[in-house]
């Protein structure tokens, strides 16, 4: 079913979640002591899990567990405001979840923060972007989703950056020559 | 010298992959560019981030995206603060960075292919801003080749995209495919007989605009133009490159109708441009860029008219670039002052057209 408005993707905590997959656990009826799972996620998601929602209802749990295994499903956020308030219908179309971008800011610098501006904004400045490009939709190349080596290999070179930054702020050189040591050796093995 | 003013200095004796070439189209159109705007994904772009942060994103993504295999060759690696002012002006002259990210002073790099034919700017106003050049008309040999860089750099890096927006840019004008196609013309009849406006402003139906040599914000120096896309959003790459080549094919045939005309009706006065225009190169003793470029702008049409015999095409185009600021200031680090700059130019400009009077 579709999720409700301003309500964002729990998968990457970026796109708004367009889709509302529930599942009450197998063999219990709900209200009677029952378990429902719930996952909120946006259309781009649901491509790149390859799920198939056009024949029967997903497993809810299966995903959950296959993808935040042994770990709680990220939780459901609106907008950048502190725990306990909720965000109006106006303010969940006005600033971006990413970066906390304004739309006011947006207008005045016609520059976006994040790539997930756009998304959050897009409802609200589609007249402006029709008139812009004639059009609202992409309809050229989208990229495959990067190999989950090359991910990885990213995720571990900016960790060992962010390792090595502490590392020369605490003044520990000799780990931090390790640290230098072991980024050459990946950019060397990637070498063409 | 250090590893980086090395790079810059071989490639600034080089001759501009993007120039050299026959005498197809008569001269008109000049060289072919495609550009494609990409940002990673989970990262905020250049303005909402700190030094620090910008500076690791440079290093990621320099890293990263240099070993990917679709380089011709393993492309050379440039860091922006490393690099003197000259030395981004050569970059700049041969198209291989923006004026944005020459004079920026937040960390940035490029990756520039050895031949001068490709670069991937790193944190300009797009985390990545990919580029391939040509000469002539080749728009959609330069897509295939930019489209494979890219290919092969998505399976590295995670770019940022989304089913109905496309790839997630800055810029709301290039969001979509993230792709400006351009086309480099030299239009010196349409300008004469006043007809270049009406013709420029039908580019405009096309979704198409007009600038100058060096892009945003430059003169059309010379009769030069580059023509390209103005939307980016709604076509695919392969139509926006259908569009832009109708729209170069147009303008072409409107240029050359336009030179029959003169050569028909007026033909002293194309002679008298052409003429002056040699005089004045092989007897100055001092010239600013904008004379240069705009008196080149004549000599490659009297070329293409066969009013005049000589410089060769090859001669004009390395003048095109040799003597732009930039390239001067690297080969004379002591002519630090412009008017210094400006007879240098001449000299130079003296010795090469001379070197060809028997051309």
């Amino acid at each position: 079913m579709p999720s409700p408005q301003g309500l964002i993707c729990q998968v990457c905590n970026q796109r708004p979640a367009t889709m509302h997959l529930c599942q009450i656990q197998a063999g219990a009826a709900e209200g009677a002591g029952s378990k429902t799972v719930h996952l909120h996620i946006c259309g781009h998601c649901v491509r790149a899990l390859d799920l198939d929602l056009s024949t029967r209802p997903p497993d809810v749990s299966t995903i959950l567990a296959a993808n935040f295994p042994g770990k709680k499903v990220p939780q459901l956020s609106i907008n950048l405001l502190p725990e306990g308030q909720r965000a109006s219908a106006a303010q969940i179309k006005t600033t971006c979840p990413g970066c906390g971008l304004t739309l006011a800011a947006f207008k005045r610098l016609n520059r976006f923060g994040c790539p997930g501006c756009l998304v959050a904004f897009g409802a609200v400045i589609e007249d402006s972007l029709q008139a812009l490009h004639g059009a609202t939709r992409h309809v050229g190349r989208l990229p495959r989703r990067c190999s989950s080596d090359a991910e990885r290999l990213l995720r571990e070179r900016q960790q060992l950056r962010r390792e090595l930054d502490d590392a020369l702020t605490e003044e520990a050189f000799e780990r931090a020559a390790r640290l230098r040591d072991q980024l050459q050796a990946l950019d060397a093995n990637e070498a063409v | 010298m250090s590893a980086a003013s090395q790079v810059i200095d071989r490639l600034a004796r080089q001759p501009c992959p993007w120039l050299e070439q026959g005498e197809g189209h008569d001269g008109i159109v000049l060289s072919s560019r495609i550009r494609l705007a990409r940002n990673l994904r989970g990262h905020a772009f250049r303005r909402q981030l700190d030094i620090d942060q910008q500076e690791a994103l440079v290093m990621d993504l320099a890293s990263t995206a240099r070993t990917c295999p679709a380089w011709r060759r393993p492309p050379h690696r440039l860091h922006l603060e490393q690099l003197a002012e000259c030395e981004r002006l050569v970059l700049l002259e041969r198209r291989l960075i923006s004026r944005e990210l020459a004079q920026q002073d937040e960390p940035a790099a490029v990756l520039v292919e050895p031949d001068g034919s490709a670069s991937m700017m790193i944190n300009e106003e797009d985390h990545v801003r990919l580029q391939v050049l040509a000469p002539g008309l080749r728009i959609e040999e330069v897509l295939a080749r930019a489209i494979a860089l890219d290919a092969g750099l998505e399976e590295r890096l995670p770019w940022a995209s989304d089913d109905r927006w496309g790839y997630l840019t800055s810029c709301p004008t290039n969001i979509g495919t993230g792709l400006r196609a351009s086309v480099m013309m030299h239009l010196p009849a349409l300008a004469e007989t006043q007809e270049l406006p009406r013709v420029l402003r039908a580019l405009g139906k096309l979704a198409m605009t007009a600038r100058g040599l060096l892009g945003e914000g430059s003169e059309a120096t010379g009769h030069h133009y580059q023509i390209s896309n103005q939307r980016t959003l709604g076509r695919t790459e392969g139509a926006i490159a259908a569009d832009l080549q109708q729209a170069v094919e147009q303008l072409l045939r409107a240029e050359q109708l336009c030179r029959e005309v003169l050569l028909d009706r007026q033909r002293w006065r194309l002679e008298d441009k052409v003429h002056r225009a040699w005089g004045l190169l092989t007897h100055a003793r001092s010239l600013t860029s904008n004379e240069l470029v705009a008196e080149l702008g004549w000599l490659r049409l009297g070329r293409s008219l066969k009013l005049i015999e000589r410089p060769s095409t090859n001669a004009l185009d390395a003048l095109l670039v040799m003597a732009q600021p930039g390239h001067l200031c690297l080969h004379h680090p002591e002519a630090a002052d412009e008017a210094l700059r400006d007879r240098l130019r001449a000299e130079l400009v003296r010795g090469c057209l001379d070197g060809n009077a028997a051309a």
